[in-house]
């Protein structure tokens, strides 16, 4: 079910609602909601799901107003208050794995449980992150996807047939990475490393074994500065949301029954 | 009709099989390939064949602002603009420009232009680009969603810095600044002309109609291409109400000057292909970092069908028939720049007679036909109708730079 929740000033947030339980809010990464709506339909069989999109992705608006992390965990807190939900279960992956751990620390009363998919947020000289804003459509496919070829890396780039939906969904994509741009430009650690001690939820850690943009390293320093956190990895790319999300799914679900 | 020379300094010494061997000739062009030597040889060259195209008569001679590439290794124009202002007498000195959201503050712009005006008696052009994404967002790491934001409120900042005797404080997004005072100020008062230097977005046409800038269109594939991009501008100060005064216009066009089309394709045939197939190979994941365009004018060009600037793997003759090169005999290319004079209605044409791996000798020989045998006729051609409010007001009596210290050394003791 989608809702369109005002926010004060007036701004809009779009969210995807799905299933019920305890509530689960979803971050999803830089290409959009879309991509991760197979994790998200299968954490709803025990959670309900909450999926906003972020500023500037679909009808969410106000992107001008967001200028860095902080603007967008207080976004996230207005649209909680929004729901009138008071505490959560929050997950994120990649882009949405840096905000939710940026949500975490700064509004760490609210949230009970965490799980982090492969986030940005953090770097590391010696594994320097691949630059997702400067690669070509075809070699982001090669990189995101533990099976490029596979059904759901061919998804990724699978041209429409008619050249209005080709558009659309071009300016889609742009549309989703000038978002993630904005806050992740041009080197996606913005002090998220000043503020990870502050996370009080225990938290899952969680990669893909065959992620060949977020390397191991990134987990193991995430894991550094969260002592309780727990590692784990899953059979994957680095789109575990779109091309594993049963395994996905298993994992987060095992973390959040463990930390209940 | 104003002309410049315009020269872009490529690197002309990349090995030739560089599109089989790298990427991109942009960004992440390797360091190795740049020998120093060669490069001390290179900027000596092109400022010698700038001063030389000032000497023979061209109204303005052109640089420009480029990072981490390989066909223009000119990262600061000032630094040229600097050693041409003083080797030079009347040509105006276009400096097509600063990318103004590189500069922090970008009060070091107003200060930098207000010297190079200064040292050149008030000859300076003032050319803001946003600049390239490859440039801006890739080599020097701006964030593009920003980009545009920031870059306005920095030209708003160094306006201000020029025009106001007073010290003001500056509270801007991108900038703060306690103290304002941009000191030395420029000779042409309030500021020297402002063009800015546009690939085709929709924004710019506006902020150039709503400033009273000149706007210019930059682009390597010719008059016939750029129709529609300089239509767009033209019908902008048409919804505005305002003239369609050719000298708020300029444009770039590689010209080659011979004795016969056949005359023209041995001699600089060659150098162009070597341009567009060697120095054009942009690797895709850096032509357009997300935000640089805003979604509307990507829409726009979706509608419109609209082609992108850049031309690569084309051959003489095709950039013949599209107008990317005009070459041939002096009264062929006379023809052919009037032709696209009128048809862009432009009145500044920054001329590219140095492209590709042209050597030395063979700029110096096209310019110098360029000069006494193209432009000295087409010069009067909107002189009936039109007035250039965008064209540098020298100061009068300048001092020139002098030889004789040693006579002034001895008089002074």
């Amino acid at each position: 079910m989608t809702t369109m929740l005002t926010l004060p000033g007036g701004r809009t947030a779009e969210v995807e609602r799905l299933g019920s339980g305890r509530p689960l809010v979803w971050l999803h990464g830089a290409f959009g909601l879309e991509w991760s709506a197979p994790l998200v339909r299968a954490l709803s069989a025990s959670h309900e799901v909450i999926a906003p999109k972020l500023p500037g992705y679909g009808a969410s608006d106000g992107l001008d107003g967001i200028r860095s992390f902080f603007d967008l965990s207080i976004w996230i807190d207005e649209v909680l208050d929004a729901l009138q939900i008071e505490r959560v279960d929050v997950a994120g992956h990649d882009f949405g794995g840096a905000a939710a751990a940026e949500y975490a620390a700064l509004f760490r009363r609210r949230v009970d449980r965490l799980a982090l998919l492969a986030p940005y947020g953090l770097w590391r000289d010696e594994a320097p992150l691949p630059d997702i804003f400067g690669l070509t459509p075809g070699a982001l496919q090669k990189l995101l996807y533990a099976d490029p070829s596979g059904e759901a890396g061919t998804a990724f780039n699978a041209p429409l047939p008619d050249a209005a939906a080709q558009n659309e969904a071009i300016l889609r994509r742009r549309q989703a990475l000038i978002a993630a741009a904005k806050l992740m430009w041009p080197i996606p650690d913005k002090g998220l490393k000043h503020r990870l001690h502050r996370i009080g939820a225990p938290t899952l850690l969680l990669r893909g074994d065959r992620d060949a943009l977020m390397d191991e390293a990134y987990m193991a320093a995430f894991a550094e500065r969260l002592p309780g956190a727990t590692l784990r990895t899953v059979a994957g790319g680095h789109m575990l949301p779109h091309e594993s999300p049963e395994g996905t799914a298993a994992a987060m679900l095992a973390h959040f029954a463990r930390a209940a | 009709m104003k002309f410049m020379s315009f020269n872009l300094m490529p690197y002309r010494f990349l090995p030739m099989d560089f599109p089989e061997r790298h990427r991109s000739v942009w960004v992440d062009i390797p360091g190795h390939l740049f020998d120093p030597e060669k490069g001390h040889q290179l900027y000596n060259e092109y400022m010698d064949q700038l001063e030389y195209a000032a000497e023979l008569g061209f109204d303005g001679i052109c640089v420009n602002e480029h990072h981490a590439n390989g066909y223009g290794i000119m990262p600061s124009p000032n630094i040229i603009a600097a050693g041409l202002a003083r080797r030079t007498k009347n040509a105006a000195i276009v400096v097509l420009g600063n990318s103004v959201a590189l500069y922090n503050p970008p009060v070091r712009i107003a200060e930098e232009f207000a010297m190079l005006d200064c040292i050149s008696g008030g000859r300076l052009v003032a050319g803001f680009p946003v600049g390239t994404s490859m440039d801006t967002n890739y080599a020097y790491g701006e964030v593009p969603t920003t980009l545009r934001e920031k870059y306005y409120e920095g030209v708003r900042l160094i306006l201000e810095a020029w025009k106001r005797n007073e010290v003001f404080s500056f509270n801007g997004e991108f900038t703060q600044m306690r103290y304002v005072n941009c000191w030395p100020k420029p000779i042409q008062r309030p500021h020297p002309p402002v063009w800015i230097p546009g690939g085709g977005s929709v924004e710019t046409w506006d902020y150039c109609a709503d400033n009273g800038f000149l706007y210019s269109y930059l682009s390597f594939s010719g008059y016939k291409r750029a129709k529609v991009f300089m239509d767009g501008f033209w019908d902008t100060l048409a919804r505005k109400g305002l003239p369609g005064n050719p000298y708020q216009a300029g444009f770039v066009q590689f010209v080659a000057v011979a004795d016969s089309d056949q005359h023209a394709a041995d001699l600089y045939g060659a150098h162009a292909e070597w341009f567009f197939n060697k120095t054009q190979h942009i690797y895709g994941g850096f032509v357009e970092a997300p935000g640089y365009r805003t979604l509307n004018t990507i829409k726009l060009g979706m509608e419109s069908q609209q082609k992108g600037p850049r031309l690569i793997d084309t051959t003489w003759k095709e950039m013949i028939e599209r107008g990317t090169v005009i070459a041939g005999t002096p009264k062929r290319v006379t023809e052919q720049i009037e032709d696209l004079c009128r048809t862009l209605n432009v009145g500044h044409l920054g001329i590219l007679a140095q492209f590709g791996d042209m050597p030395h000798d063979k700029v110096l020989y096209n310019l110098r036909r360029i000069a006494t045998e193209v432009t000295p006729s087409l010069k009067s051609l909107w002189d009936d109708r039109w007035e250039d409010h965008w064209w540098p007001r020298a100061m009068t009596n300048p001092r020139a730079p002098r030889a004789d210290e040693p006579a002034l050394a001895e008089a002074g003791k």
